[in-house]
C-alpha cells in the first residue's frame, strides 16, 4: 500500500476541488475590486468604528430614534428566531426520537406481547419513513421556502416562522436522533435487567444521557437562528435584515453598521447563555 | 438493622437444568444443572470467559437460553411472556459489574429507577420528576444502609468508584429484590474495600433473607465469604461443593492452564 484509505480519501477531494475550479474558471484576479468596488468598501468600513446613532438623511417628524428602531428589529428577530427555534424544536424531538436506533433498543426483545410484536413489525419502518421525511426537509434551504412564502402568502410573520422552522426541524431531528444513538447503552441495559418496560427504559436510561448535549446544540441552532431570522429581512420581514438592506441600498453606512451591531449583541448574548447553561448541565465543568 | 417495612416477600430459589447457552459457535454455557436454595449464599468462581456472567445473566431473566430450563422461585421462565418475565427480572438485584449507573443523574434518581419495572410508564415519570417525600425517605434509609446517605442530592459522576458501586447496590434493594446477583462486585476495589463489600452485601441479604450469587475472580475472598462455591471453567461446572470439603487441589484443576 503506497497511500492508506485516508490519503486517498484526502486525494480525492483535493482532485474534486481542482477539477471543479478549473470548470468554473476560478481566477483569483477576479477578487481584486474595480475603482468605484474599491471606493465602496472603503466607505462602508470607514464607518465600522462609528456606526450611526441618528438617522443619516430627514426623516419624517416622529419617527422613532435610530437607536429604538434598531432594538424594535432587534425585538422582532429573536421572536421569529424563538418561535421557529420552538416549533423546530418540538418537531425534531418527536422525529429525532422516531429516526433513532436507540429509541427501537428495548423493543427488540418484545417480540412476545401484542404491543411488542407490532412494534417488531412497524419499528422498522417508522424509522425508514422518518429518515426521509428528515432528509426532505433538511434539503431546502430557510431562504427558499421564505421566497416560496413570500410569494403564496405575502409578508406574514407565521410563513417566516415556517420558513426557518421546516429546515431547523429536520437539522434538530437529525442530531438528536444521533446523539441518542450514541449515548451508552450501559445504563439501559441495567434497567432492562431490572424489568423496566422499553418505554422506561428510554426514557430513564438513554435520555437522561444525550439530554444535556441536545440541549446545548438546540441553543447553538437559536444563534443560528437568529442570524436567520435576520437575514429573512432582505424579503421584507421586519427583521435586522429588512432595516440593513434599507440603509445599504440608501448608501447610509453608519446606519448599516448600528444594525450589524446589534446582530453582533445578539448572537453574543444567545452564545453567553448558551456557554453558562452548558457548563450547568456538562459533566466536569465549573460547578 | 431490621428488615424494614416494604421489604421483600420470601426469598426466590434458582434451579437450572441443562441450560446451554452460546454465542455463535462458541458454548458459553454447556449444559448447566444447577440448584440454588432460598435464602442461600453462593459463589460462582472461575476463570475469564467462564461463563460467570453469562450464568447471572440467565438467571435474572435477560437472557433465554436456547436449551434446558431456568426457574425462579418455582416458576419456568421458558413459558412467561415478557411482560410476566419483566415482573420476575423486577424482583432480581443485579449489580452489574461496571455499574450502569446513569451518571449525569442524581444519586437518587438512579436509585429511584431500580422501581421502574414493578411501575407503570405514568408512574415511573412522577416517580423519577416528582418523586413523593416517602419514596426519598425510603431511598435516604437505603444509602444509609450502605452508607452513603449524605450522597443523596449529588450527582452520581461526581462520585468514586466504591461510592457509585454503593449506588448501585441501593438502587438493586430498592427493587424489593427477592435475590441480589453481584457481577464481579470486587473487581476494581483495593483489599480492604473488597472485604467491606462483601461483608456489606452478606449483612443485606442475610438481614433482608435474599438468596446472593455472586461471580468472583478472587478466590481467597471466595473462600472466605461464601459458604458455597461452583466452579466454573469454559461453560461447564468443574466443581460445585460447601467450601469446607474444597481443597487447594480443587482450584489449582480450575485454573490449570494447561488441562482443557
Amino acid at each position: 500500500m503506497l497511500v492508506g484509505a485516508r490519503g486517498l480519501v484526502l486525494g480525492t477531494i483535493a482532485l474534486v476541488g481542482l477539477w471543479a475550479a478549473w470548470e468554473l474558471g476560478l481566477d483569483p484576479r477576479d477578487l481584486i475590486p474595480g475603482s468605484g468596488g474599491l471606493a465602496l468598501a472603503g466607505e462602508l468600513f470607514s464607518r465600522a468604528f462609528s456606526p450611526a446613532w441618528t438617522y443619516e438623511s430627514a426623516v419624517p417628524e416622529g419617527t422613532v430614534p435610530l437607536p429604538l428602531k434598531a432594538l424594535e428589529a432587534a425585538r422582532v428577530t429573536v421572536m421569529l428566531a424563538a418561535a421557529a427555534l420552538g416549533l423546530s424544536v418540538v418537531v425534531g424531538l418527536f422525529l429525532g426520537l422516531a429516526a433513532s436506533t436507540a429509541t427501537w433498543v428495548g423493543s427488540a426483545h418484545g417480540g412476545r406481547c401484542a404491543w411488542g410484536r407490532c412494534l417488531n413489525v412497524t419499528s422498522p419502518a417508522i424509522y425508514g419513513v422518518s429518515r426521509v421525511f428528515i432528509a426532505l426537509l433538511r434539503s431546502v434551504h430557510e431562504l427558499i421556502w421564505a421566497v416560496l412564502f413570500l410569494a403564496a402568502f405575502g409578508v406574514g410573520q407565521f410563513s417566516a416562522v415556517l420558513a426557518i422552522a421546516i429546515p431547523y426541524s429536520g437539522t434538530l431531528a437529525k442530531v438528536f436522533s444521533e446523539m441518542l444513538d450514541e449515548a451508552p447503552r450501559d445504563a439501559a441495559e441495567a434497567l432492562r435487567s431490572a424489568g423496566a418496560s422499553p418505554a422506561q427504559i428510554f426514557l430513564f436510561g438513554l435520555l437522561p444521557q444525550a439530554l444535556p448535549d441536545m440541549t446545548a446544540y438546540a441553543f447553538y441552532r437559536f444563534e443560528c437562528a437568529l442570524r436567520s431570522s435576520a437575514v429573512l429581512g432582505f424579503f421584507g420581514y421586519p427583521t435586522l435584515g429588512y432595516y440593513l438592506a434599507a440603509s445599504f441600498e440608501n448608501l447610509h453606512y453608519g446606519e448599516v453598521w448600528t444594525y450589524l451591531y446589534t446582530l453582533l449583541g445578539l448572537v453574543l448574548l444567545a452564545d453567553a447563555w448558551s456557554g453558562a447553561l452548558r457548563r450547568r448541565l456538562v459533566p466536569g465543568g465549573v460547578r | 438493622m431490621s428488615v424494614e417495612s416494604g421489604s421483600a416477600g420470601p426469598a426466590a430459589g434458582f434451579r437450572l437444568e441443562s441450560v446451554t447457552v452460546s454465542f455463535g459457535s462458541v458454548a458459553a454455557l454447556d449444559a448447566i444443572d444447577l440448584e440454588i436454595a432460598r435464602g442461600e449464599a453462593v459463589g460462582l468462581v472461575g476463570p475469564s470467559g467462564a461463563g460467570k456472567t453469562t450464568l447471572l445473566r440467565v438467571l435474572n431473566g435477560t437472557l433465554r437460553p436456547e436449551n434446558g430450563t431456568v426457574e425462579v422461585g418455582g416458576v419456568d421462565l421458558g413459558s412467561l411472556s415478557e411482560s410476566r418475565l419483566r415482573q420476575v427480572r423486577s424482583r432480581i438485584g443485579t449489580i452489574h459489574q461496571d455499574l450502569r449507573l446513569v451518571p449525569n443523574l442524581r444519586v437518587v434518581r438512579n436509585v429511584l429507577s431500580g422501581a421502574l419495572g414493578r411501575t407503570s410508564l405514568a408512574g415511573s415519570l412522577r416517580l423519577l420528576f416528582l418523586p413523593p417525600r416517602r419514596e426519598v425517605l425510603r431511598v435516604h434509609e437505603l444509602l444509609e444502609r450502605v452508607g452513603i446517605e449524605d450522597k443523596l442530592f449529588e450527582r452520581t459522576d461526581r462520585l468514586s468508584g466504591g461510592q457509585r458501586q454503593r449506588v448501585a447496590i441501593a438502587r438493586a434493594l430498592y427493587q424489593e429484590p427477592t435475590a441480589l446477583l453481584p457481577d464481579e462486585p470486587i473487581s476494581s476495589l483495593d483489599p480492604a474495600r473488597a472485604r467491606d463489600t462483601m461483608e456489606l452485601l452478606l449483612r443485606l441479604s442475610r438481614d433482608d433473607g435474599l438468596t446472593l450469587c455472586a461471580s468472583l475472580h478472587d478466590l481467597d475472598i471466595a473462600r472466605t465469604f461464601l459458604p458455597r462455591l461452583v466452579g466454573l471453567r469454559a461453560g461447564r461446572i468443574v466443581f460445585d461443593r460447601p467450601t469446607a470439603e474444597l481443597s487447594d487441589e480443587d482450584f489449582r484443576r480450575l485454573y490449570d492452564l494447561e488441562g482443557d
